[in-house]
């Protein structure tokens, strides 16, 4: 009986179970992202960035830790405004983009994913939040995946166009994401 | 002449006086020759039968109109019920008779199977009344209407069962066996954060040893703690995520049940099917120096497949 037993508990210890978790809106937000004043000219632009630490989404430079996270898309990003602005109509281009950096001063990246890439057709009213159309979802899974000379890092860079403020601002970003896992 | 006439008139007559004279005569002493042989009857005694009515209320074929047998109807049955086979004995008493209608007892309805299931026949009578009305025979008849219950049979059908395992938890319930090889259970406890419920049986093709067991039960929607993230072998960066956890389960389980009177005590393993949703209510605070968080907007799905194992034990009440 008593072997019986530790046989179980081995055999148990030994078979971890198989989960699949999914999670279909994951969101992801940095907030308070200065944006800086845009010069004067005819079509003036702006690109501004922000990173933060993907350990806590997974990412992992172990390949059997990489194995754990099936997928993950980015289905939807939002602009706040917080402080300096109360209105995004402004925004009439935007395009961003996500990397892994070589190094966490460096803005290079041997592995970036277009995430956005916006343009207004018809000219509406937006208001203090702007819902930036992403047409299908954008696969985010090579961002959690770095080598293990990379950092666990992700830098999104932003670039906006249109009539822009000419002072600073800051702005919520968010990142709307769907996580399948298994383990 | 014409008392010649006259005179033959009346010869006929007187012959006919004198032959019934001697014809009197002739009886007579017949008659005292008859007295004088045999003896002489015994005065003031008046024997006679009197003759039964048969009454509406059961048919005359029922019902010995005469002489009753020589062998007693209402004998004792060995193994008879009281009460059932046969009527009581008639109240009036009757004269023997030589011809016997019933040349035997009623047959025997309830014979006495191998097993004593009845009180042997030297018993005596339940109930003084029966008594008095069966005592004509001299052996009263036996009867015991004692049903074996279950109680006497040893079969014990309900008790309480615990066990403890994963991801079932903590459990304890009410178990019933309506049989050596069936035993149901429902029962209430913890997966060591929220409230479980379960139901399930187990078959045991011989009444102990192996066993096969199939349960479904449910945790409710609970915060988590180390317990279920260390079965679920959740990853360090997902167990900030998985705030509360709620969760279906279905097991289907071998093992081993040894018993031991009233107790049984088993081991159970196997397979489980999980499905269960995932909430963090909670911002996590993935990147505190640039203050990002991750919300999860909408709960998670899960769904699991995994070896299981649970040991527990169930007391049955009653039974020998």
């Amino acid at each position: 009986m008593r072997r019986l037993v530790v046989y179980v508990v081995v055999l148990l210890a030994g078979c971890s179970p198989i989960v699949d978790a999914s999670f279909s809106d994951v969101e992801v937000t940095r907030p308070n992202v200065s944006v800086p004043a845009a010069p004067t000219g005819a079509l003036p632009s702006v690109t501004f960035s922000f990173s933060f630490d993907s350990t806590t989404l997974g990412a992992n430079a172990n390949p059997d830790a990489q194995e754990g996270i099936v997928s993950v898309n980015l289905h939807r990003l939002v602009l706040t405004a917080k402080s300096g602005i109360t209105d995004l109509s402004f925004i009439e281009t935007l395009h961003a983009m996500a990397c892994v950096p070589t190094s966490k001063t460096s803005t290079s990246s041997s592995r970036q994913v277009e995430i956005a890439d916006f343009e207004r057709v018809i000219d509406l009213p937006v208001g203090s939040t702007f819902d930036v159309p992403i047409p299908e979802p954008v696969d985010l899974l090579p961002l959690l995946r770095p080598s293990s000379s990379e950092p666990r890092r992700i830098l999104v860079i932003v670039n906006l166009g249109g009539r822009l403020p000419t002072s600073e601002w800051k702005a919520d970003v968010s990142m709307g994401l769907s996580i399948e896992l298994r383990q | 002449m014409r008392r010649a006439i006259l005179a033959t008139m009346h010869l006929p007559k007187a012959c006919s006086r004198s032959l019934g004279l001697l014809a009197c005569a002739a009886v007579s002493v017949s008659a005292e020759e008859a007295m004088a042989q045999g003896p002489a009857p015994e005065t003031g005694q008046i024997t006679y039968t009197p003759m039964r009515r048969t009454g509406p209320e059961a048919p005359p074929s029922s019902r010995p109109v005469h002489a009753p047998p020589t062998v007693p109807i209402y004998a004792p049955v060995p193994g008879a019920r009281s009460g059932q086979a046969h009527a009581p004995p008639p109240a009036l008493p009757y004269e023997p008779a030589p011809v016997k209608r019933y040349a035997s007892p009623p047959a025997q309805i309830y014979a006495p199977s191998a097993t004593p299931r009845y009180a042997p026949p030297a018993a005596p009578l339940a109930t003084p009344a029966m008594r008095s009305r069966f005592a004509t025979s001299g052996t009263p008849a036996v009867v015991t209407t004692a049903v074996p219950t279950q109680a006497e049979t040893g079969r014990r059908t309900m008790g309480l069962g615990f066990d403890l395992g994963m991801p079932d938890g903590v459990n304890l319930g009410l178990v019933l066996s309506p049989a050596d090889w069936l035993r149901l259970a429902g029962s209430f406890g913890t997966n060591t954060t929220g409230l479980a419920y379960r139901g399930g049986l187990s078959l045991l093709p011989v009444g102990w040893g192996p066993s096969f067991s199939f349960e479904a039960g449910h945790c409710n929607l609970a915060p988590t703690n180390s317990v279920i993230r260390t079965f679920f072998s959740v990853s360090a960066w997902v167990a900030p995520y998985v705030q509360e956890l709620g969760y279906t389960y279905f097991n289907a389980h071998l093992g081993f049940d040894l018993v031991r009177g009233n107790v049984t005590m088993y081991l159970h393993g196997g397979y489980t099917f999980l499905m269960g949703i995932v909430r963090a209510p909670k911002s996590v605070v993935v990147d505190s120096s640039t203050g990002t968080t991750v919300t999860i907007a909408e709960e998670g799905k899960v769904y699991a497949q995994t070896l299981s194992a649970k040991l527990g034990l169930v007391f049955l009440f009653g039974g020998s």
